[in-house]
């Protein structure tokens, strides 16, 4: 268990990650993203000239975030395992890519872990499909409605009620395609839908989220 | 295609199949607005995992932090930054000599000769590495990479494909692989363009779906770091999984 560091941006410490406290759990959620987002951004760029002391900490901020994610995507969690390892590998490697202006720190990170992580199960369900024999992969589907209630900050909860804003069809479309790593027509196919509606779904979806939320302005 | 910024969203949030990206990407480097929605959108997404946050067990943090002392991290891309960069100068002396470099003729020839070798394509892993930087320069991801300072180029022997020019523009830096058309042929009735990225093991990945139309400048998608060539081959319409045709063009990369 890492712990997550809450300084504000500003006192972004040099000395490293060692010595602070473990989190209870239901306090992984951190600082607010303002907070958060500028803090990730200095360790990227320290990381980006090659600072590993800055890397760890970013980790240590952000492995719970991209971890949860991967985990939720993939399922199997020696996979997801091996899926985190991979991003923040690559974070570290892209880490001069990253531009401030382009959006914040976390969309940047989270961006390369989701794609990182679709990519492992529609390559995962390719080979899957190239198999003759019918078996699944070994992925336990055990589902997390649980994983949801664990987390009562308040910054998740306000996620939570911006997307209780969205319909049920905009909801379902953005989790089947976030969440599940659907395509757009495969999530059509699942909700019934017109094929090339569930597109505008998600999009209006992730509009209505992100107005509430007041991000990406 | 005229709803194509419908997929803004899909985009966003990797719903979109491996062709649809291709195209998609095509789009975003022409389309500010869409990148923007994007970026947007992006960040709307990068909420949701927050009401799932688990930390992964200490041997990935383990295995990381050991890890990163074998990756090199990559350079800075050569111009995000022109607006503010107070040397317009340097900004030139860079760009300059890039665009003065020759095309290799001489190494393509050979490579049109031993025709079955095919080029390699890597894709640009980034977020929006691929769409990003051109936001403020103007430069298109391929643009980027015909640009980047260890480009390799690969004319393609213009008598394998109708008389059109095409040239595949590698960049390792960017970890990525850009062809661009001119007066290309369409495909056929029923027929697309295919991309195609090889691997050392010489098979043959999709890299995706070529544009309609004679001129096209497209970045290959797929992983394409570890590819050791690249080929275009004509396929029925949709693509095919691996190629069902010999290759119109193939080509090898001099350094994988």
């Amino acid at each position: 268990m890492k712990p997550l560091r809450s300084v504000p941006s500003g006192e972004v410490s040099p000395e490293g990650t060692g010595g602070r406290p473990s989190p209870a759990p239901d306090q992984v959620s951190g600082p607010l993203p303002g907070d958060l987002n500028a803090e990730l951004a200095e360790l990227l760029r320290r990381s980006a000239r090659g600072d590993e002391v800055a890397f760890a900490e970013l980790y240590d901020a952000s492995a719970a975030r991209v971890h949860g994610m991967v985990l939720r995507v993939i399922r199997n969690p020696a996979q997801a395992d091996e899926v985190t390892q991979e991003v923040f590998l690559e974070i570290w490697r892209t880490a001069t890519r990253f531009d401030a202006d382009r959006g914040s720190a976390l969309s940047w990170l989270m961006t390369i872990a989701h794609r990182k992580s679709v990519d492992r199960v529609r390559s995962a369900e390719a080979a899957t499909r190239r198999d003759t024999s019918y078996h699944q992969q070994n992925q336990p589907v055990d589902h997390d409605a649980t994983a949801e209630a664990a987390h009562t900050s308040i910054e998740a909860q306000r996620v939570r009620s911006a997307l209780s804003a969205l319909t049920p069809v905009q909801n379902e479309a953005v989790r089947l395609a976030y969440f599940g790593g659907y395509t757009h027509t495969e999530v059509a196919k699942m909700l019934d839908l017109p094929v090339g509606t569930a597109k505008t779904r998600i999009r209006d979806g992730l509009i209505r989220l992100r107005d509430a939320m007041g991000v990406g302005q | 295609m005229t709803d194509i910024h419908a997929l803004s969203g899909a985009y966003a949030v990797d719903a979109l199949s491996d062709d649809e990206r291709a195209d998609f990407e095509v789009h975003l480097s022409e389309c500010p607005a869409c990148r923007a929605e994007v970026d947007s959108l992006r960040e709307a997404a990068a909420l949701l995992p927050l009401v799932s946050q688990i930390f992964p067990s200490d041997h990935v943090r383990a295995s990381v932090l050991a890890g990163i002392a074998n990756v090199r991290p990559l350079p800075p891309l050569e111009e995000p930054r022109h607006r503010q960069e107070p040397e317009p100068e340097e900004q030139l002396a860079e760009v300059v000599p890039l665009r003065r470099r020759p095309v290799r003729m001489a190494l393509t020839a050979v490579a049109a000769a031993v025709i079955l070798a095919v080029g390699v394509g890597v894709t640009v892993q980034q977020p929006w590495a691929d769409d990003s930087s051109e936001t403020q320069t103007n430069l298109t991801a391929a643009e980027q990479i015909m640009q980047a300072d260890d480009v390799e180029s690969y004319a393609i022997d213009p008598t394998t494909i109708g008389g059109a020019e095409a040239t595949v523009y590698r960049s390792p830096d960017h970890d990525a692989v850009a062809l661009v058309t001119h007066d290309m042929a369409p495909a056929g009735d029923g027929r697309v363009y295919q991309l195609w990225l090889q691997a050392e093991d010489g098979s043959m990945k999709s890299a995706g779906i070529m544009p309609e139309g004679p001129d096209n400048k497209v970045v290959l998608a797929g992983d394409g770091s570890d590819a050791i060539g690249a080929g275009i081959t004509v396929e029925p319409t949709g693509g095919s999984d691996s190629p069902t045709m010999p290759p119109v063009a193939l080509v090898s990369f001099e350094s994988a």
